[in-house]
């Protein structure tokens, strides 16, 4: 039950993932793999520093 | 009701692959790496997925349907792929006859090479890289995230058996590892929290599907990839740290059947199913001996036919004393089978193909240095991918995966990045910029 449930969400993440590419591959410019998107740079991901005083 | 949900899955992802040249591509590729017809029981279990979106991926190229597609251009790598296939097709024209699987071996292997080969036609971008990773860990890893879970459920009583298409469990336990730096990778570059948090959930239960199958080719590969992920790593503290939790965390949840099967390693040459391993090598290095060129056919180590013949052979190995094998088993070990399968020569190709792989990813970090454009991600991706080839190296030394998808795949993937880093720091080519103008 729990492999049928699991292969369940590996086929909606397949669609999800597959339903982003073409959609990104269609217009120009939008390159966007939804819940899969990536960082550009690792630094983006840090939280933004305080300025100072 | 998995049949329903393939059929459902079918009835979304053919259309889009229909549309979509790459996303045939990727579908071709997570068919092949799920092995999707194993995890079926009723009438979608016969559907020939890895043909149909094949068939789809080649017809849109044939076409010329994909607007991002790029011509082919030959590098190093490209052309020992070619090498590696003509030789193999040679290889299995030359074999000895009576060698049930030689055909089919050949032809599987051709598949995987063509999927590679197209790689770096249609994966033209760093979005296309990041896709590409993805099917990755949604194939691969999702035969770990399965008996891992399995692990857990049953109070680390659970022994994984692995996959039909994959092989024992020493093949999955392997298989399972080369795909912990791509989670790796995906953990760290992801942009949406909940997706970081999946990645290293089912990381994690990857380790502990390898630890269920109890196989120490497997945590020899677990062992030689933290070592490779902590040299490399920027925080090394940080890293040796987070080893150490995982070790201490095995430790905690390991049975006490894997601490005895593991405490094997340190008494090999005493331990009888390592000692097999070695007679088969001998009897694969004996049929290279023999058959330098092209070797003796797919699979031919574990021929009955001519299993007699090289019985008693020593092959390389003479200087290791092991009793006389009973049966043809197979080889054993990645090396070994390519020897003995495509003779010297495949296995120098096949040498050079791993040994490529790595110049690739130094030339990668070198470009990346004498560069102010920030390819950090190229990087990161090209040593974690390093880290990849080198478990396979390491487990591919007792096991027969030498025609696996996941290694070549990787390989092709560390050219094609290189292609992306040289296009990010140099620019578009000339002729490119000359047609753009």
């Amino acid at each position: 039950m729990v492999e049928a449930l699991l292969l369940m969400l590996e086929l909606l993440f397949v669609c999800l993932l597959i339903h982003y590419v073409a959609r990104g591959s269609q217009a120009e410019g939008r390159k966007d793999l939804g819940l899969f998107n990536y960082l550009e740079s690792r630094d983006d991901a840090a939280p933004p520093r305080r300025r100072g005083r | 009701m998995r049949d329903y949900m393939m059929l459902g899955a079918m009835l979304f992802l053919v259309p889009l692959a229909l549309r979509n040249t790459f996303g045939a591509y990727l579908l071709w590729g997570w068919s092949g790496l799920m092995a999707i017809n194993t995890f079926m029981y009723g009438m979608m279990q016969s559907l020939p997925y890895v043909q149909i979106f094949a068939l789809i991926c080649l017809t849109l190229l044939v076409f010329n349907r994909d607007p991002e597609r790029q011509r082919f251009e030959s590098d190093s790598t490209t052309t020992l792929f070619l090498l590696f296939a003509v030789h193999a097709v040679l290889a299995a024209s030359f074999a000895y006859p009576d060698i049930p699987r030689n055909w089919e071996l050949c032809t599987n292997l051709l598949k995987t090479l063509l999927f590679c080969i197209l790689m770096p036609m249609l994966v033209t971008s760093r979005f296309r890289i990041h896709a590409m990773l993805l099917m990755l860990a949604l194939a691969s890893g999702f035969h770990g995230l399965i008996e891992g879970l399995k692990f857990v459920s049953s109070g680390g009583a659970h022994l994984s058996q692995g996959n039909i298409k994959l092989g024992d469990r020493n093949h999955t336990a392997v298989m399972t590892v080369m795909i912990m730096p791509i989670l790796l990778y995906l953990y760290q570059y992801a942009q949406n929290r909940l997706a970081k948090f999946g990645y290293i959930a089912v990381l994690v239960v990857n380790i502990l599907s390898v630890i269920s199958t109890q196989s120490r080719a497997g945590l020899l590969t677990l062992i030689a990839l933290a070592l490779w992920v902590v040299f490399h790593s920027r925080r090394k503290l940080a890293g040796s740290l987070a080893i150490l939790v995982v070790v201490l965390g095995v430790i905690a949840v390991a049975p006490e059947s894997w601490t005895n099967r593991m405490d094997t390693i340190k008494s090999a040459d005493e331990d009888g199913s390592f000692m097999g391993r070695v007679m088969a090598w001998k009897r694969g290095s004996a049929i290279a001996l023999e058959n330098p060129i092209f070797g003796g056919g797919f699979h031919s180590v574990q021929a009955p036919s001519i299993f007699d013949y090289y019985r008693y052979k020593q092959g390389i190995l003479g200087f290791v004393e092991t009793p006389v094998q009973s049966y043809a088993a197979a080889a054993h070990s990645i090396y070994f089978e390519v020897m003995g399968d495509l003779g010297f020569m495949g296995f120098f190709i096949f040498m050079a193909l791993l040994i490529n792989a790595f110049i690739t990813l130094r030339a990668i970090n070198k470009m990346a240095k004498s560069s102010h454009v920030d390819v950090r991600w190229a990087t990161d991706l090209a040593t974690l991918m390093g880290g990849g080839l080198l478990a396979y190296m390491v487990g591919g030394a007792s096991i027969s995966a030498g025609y696996f998808e996941m290694p070549y795949t990787m390989i092709m993937l560390m050219a094609v990045l290189r292609r992306q880093v040289d296009l990010e720091v140099h620019g578009p080519k000339p002729a490119y910029r000359f047609r753009a103008a």
